[in-house]
């Protein structure tokens, strides 16, 4: 891939996420060994409507108690998160509800922006920074942003900060919604039963050709394309036909070949509707390559990281792509005969220049990143 | 109270101990926070009296503290262990979009910012952004915020007209993007119709 002189460029500088797995190196190897990083919600929290219900969580075990928010972002300075954030022009957060408790609960720009004073050098100052609330699909969609971002010249980098957290009060919310498996998430699995929320956060620089050179970061690759649509079905339940999700798909992989499309990362949560209306979703969106394009969800490795969980997954992706080695789905063992997808039993070679990442989110939203090797 | 400029945007402010108005709309859901309420009889009055929607309008709300009424019960509900998930699943900022797309039954991208004069620019941004890769065909900026007495939504359309007016006014930072939004409404110097 040559770097170009171009506006529509949005290369990747960084990508990396603080998982219930690890991060970077230790992350991806074990994605692809086939590992979990699940615990069970009883062993965690002690709550009595978590006790029975609780099933499985992927929370970052050096987190404690209910205000998380802060001790993640102090975990994610000291390990994913570079000193070129401070050399951004602009600083996209993506959360959903963020902390239910706590100076900032409910209130997740105020979190980030308490994080980033915090942090800061002394010798900078903190970047302009919003935060795109847009449920599961809030980092997708803030992956979309910094790329329009840099499409209209709002700004030439741009870090991205995935973030949310997990505590008991919002898992117990979950597993009332029924959301919650009480097994794990087992995302295509005949025996799927809904997922397993977990907490994380992601961090990526996106930024054209000028300051990609002024960062002195090496080039990951590039984020090639992006779409966003609406059910406007439900409040929690997907549109079961997955007509809007491929649209957003194919708007993201507009001018792509089907055929050079060598990976979708599902967002396979688990649950019964939301898997089959992916797949339908990625059918309608690539007709008869639809089975042959390799698919895996990690939300059977890393949870369902809730806010997070789009800008993880775009971050596994890319890093699935640099390594040219593809994750395969953790919790399948039988896969359902409905959902006809070449799903990824074990980690595969990535033979193919491209990848796509795609979440649907509460109340119907839908988000679709295209990324592209170095 | 409301108020509209023609062809540009409506304002709305509802006092939070009054009834929140009824739209027309036929949601099976009804299930939204008082802020959503007051935002979707601002969207009707919008579609009504402004610019009609399309299947293909995006919405991009901008809000500062979001849904506070259902965030309130969540974390009395967390506090007393008892869930309440069914405002749980209605209260992220989000819900200032979705419900609207769902409203009017369109399948734009629809998102919600936070961050003041910084998110508005950034909503403008991608308007642009959106029209040019064909995620959309228009799109409607909402902002929402309660204070401690109201309700207060606007809604404006992104068009060449409220684009100049944005470009043109001076808009403080640090204001939830409610205000900004009127401020833009205001330096139409157009009259405001109730």
């Amino acid at each position: 891939m040559n770097v170009r002189n171009s506006s529509h460029d949005y290369y990747v500088l960084h990508a990396d996420a603080l998982t219930c797995l690890g991060h970077g190196d230790a992350l991806f190897n074990a994605l692809n060994m086939g590992r979990s990083g699940l615990s069970v919600a009883s062993d965690v929290f002690d709550h009595p409507a978590i006790d029975e219900h609780g099933g499985h969580v992927g929370i970052l075990p050096q987190v404690t108690g209910e205000d998380r928010l802060g001790q993640i972002f102090e975990l994610a300075f000291a390990t994913i998160i570079p000193s070129a954030l401070w050399s951004c022009d602009l600083i996209i957060g993506a959360c959903s509800v963020g902390d239910l408790v706590g100076d900032d609960a409910g209130n997740p720009r105020a979190a980030l922006s308490r994080s980033l004073s915090r942090h800061c050098p002394p010798t900078r100052l903190v970047p302009p920074h919003v935060v795109v609330s847009s449920a599961c699909s809030s980092g997708t969609d803030a992956v979309s942003l910094a790329a329009q971002a840099l499409s209209t010249g709002l700004a030439s980098a741009v870090g991205i900060l995935a973030f949310d957290s997990l505590g008991a009060g919002k898992l117990m919310q979950h597993v009332a919604l029924g959301t919650q498996s009480r097994d794990r998430a087992r995302p295509f699995d005949t025996s799927r039963s809904g997922t397993s929320f977990g907490e994380a956060c992601a961090c990526k620089i996106l930024a054209n050709s000028y300051a990609a050179t002024r960062l002195k970061l090496p080039i990951m690759g590039r984020v090639v394309g992006y779409g966003a649509s609406a059910d406007a079905h439900d409040v929690t339940a997907p549109n079961p036909h997955g007509t809007y999700v491929a649209e957003a798909l194919q708007r993201a992989c507009i001018g792509v070949e089907p055929g050079n499309i060598g990976y979708i990362n599902a967002h396979g949560s688990g649950t019964r509707l939301n898997d089959l209306a992916e797949t339908k979703a990625i059918e309608l969106a690539f007709s008869s390559e639809a089975k042959k394009i390799p698919v895996s969800s990690t939300k059977g490795a890393l949870g369902h990281t809730l806010g997070a969980t789009g800008l993880v997954e775009a971050v596994v992706t890319m890093n699935a792509l640099k390594r040219s080695e593809l994750p395969p789905v953790y919790g399948l063992v039988t896969p359902d005969p409905d959902i006809t997808l070449n799903l990824l039993r074990v980690a595969s070679p990535s033979t193919k220049p491209y990848a796509a990442s795609v979440t649907l989110g509460f109340g119907g939203v839908n988000s679709a990143i295209l990324l592209e090797a170095a | 109270m409301l108020e509209c400029v023609p062809g540009l945007g409506v304002a709305v402010s509802v006092p939070r101990v009054e009834p929140i108005p009824k739209s027309a709309f036929v949601l099976k859901d009804k299930r939204f926070d008082p802020l959503v309420g007051v935002t979707l009889h601002a969207l009707e009055t919008f579609a009504a009296r402004v610019a009609p929607t399309t299947p293909r309008t995006a919405h991009i709300a901008l809000t500062d503290r979001g849904c506070t009424a259902h965030l309130n019960r969540v974390f009395d509900s967390v506090r007393a262990q008892r869930p309440r998930q069914a405002f749980f699943a209605r209260a992220s900022n989000t819900m200032l979009a979705s419900y609207p797309a769902m409203a009017v039954q369109s399948h734009g991208p629809c998102f919600a910012l936070s961050g003041s004069t910084d998110a508005l620019r950034l909503a403008f941004a991608s308007a642009t952004a959106l029209t040019q890769t064909r995620n959309c065909d228009c799109i409607v900026l909402i902002a929402a915020d309660d204070d401690n007495t109201t309700h207060r939504a606007s809604v404006i359309a992104v068009t060449e007209r409220s684009r100049r007016l944005y470009k043109a006014s001076s808009l403080p930072d640090g204001l939830p993007p409610v205000d900004l939004l009127n401020l833009i409404l205001l330096d139409s110097k157009e009259p405001l119709l109730s």
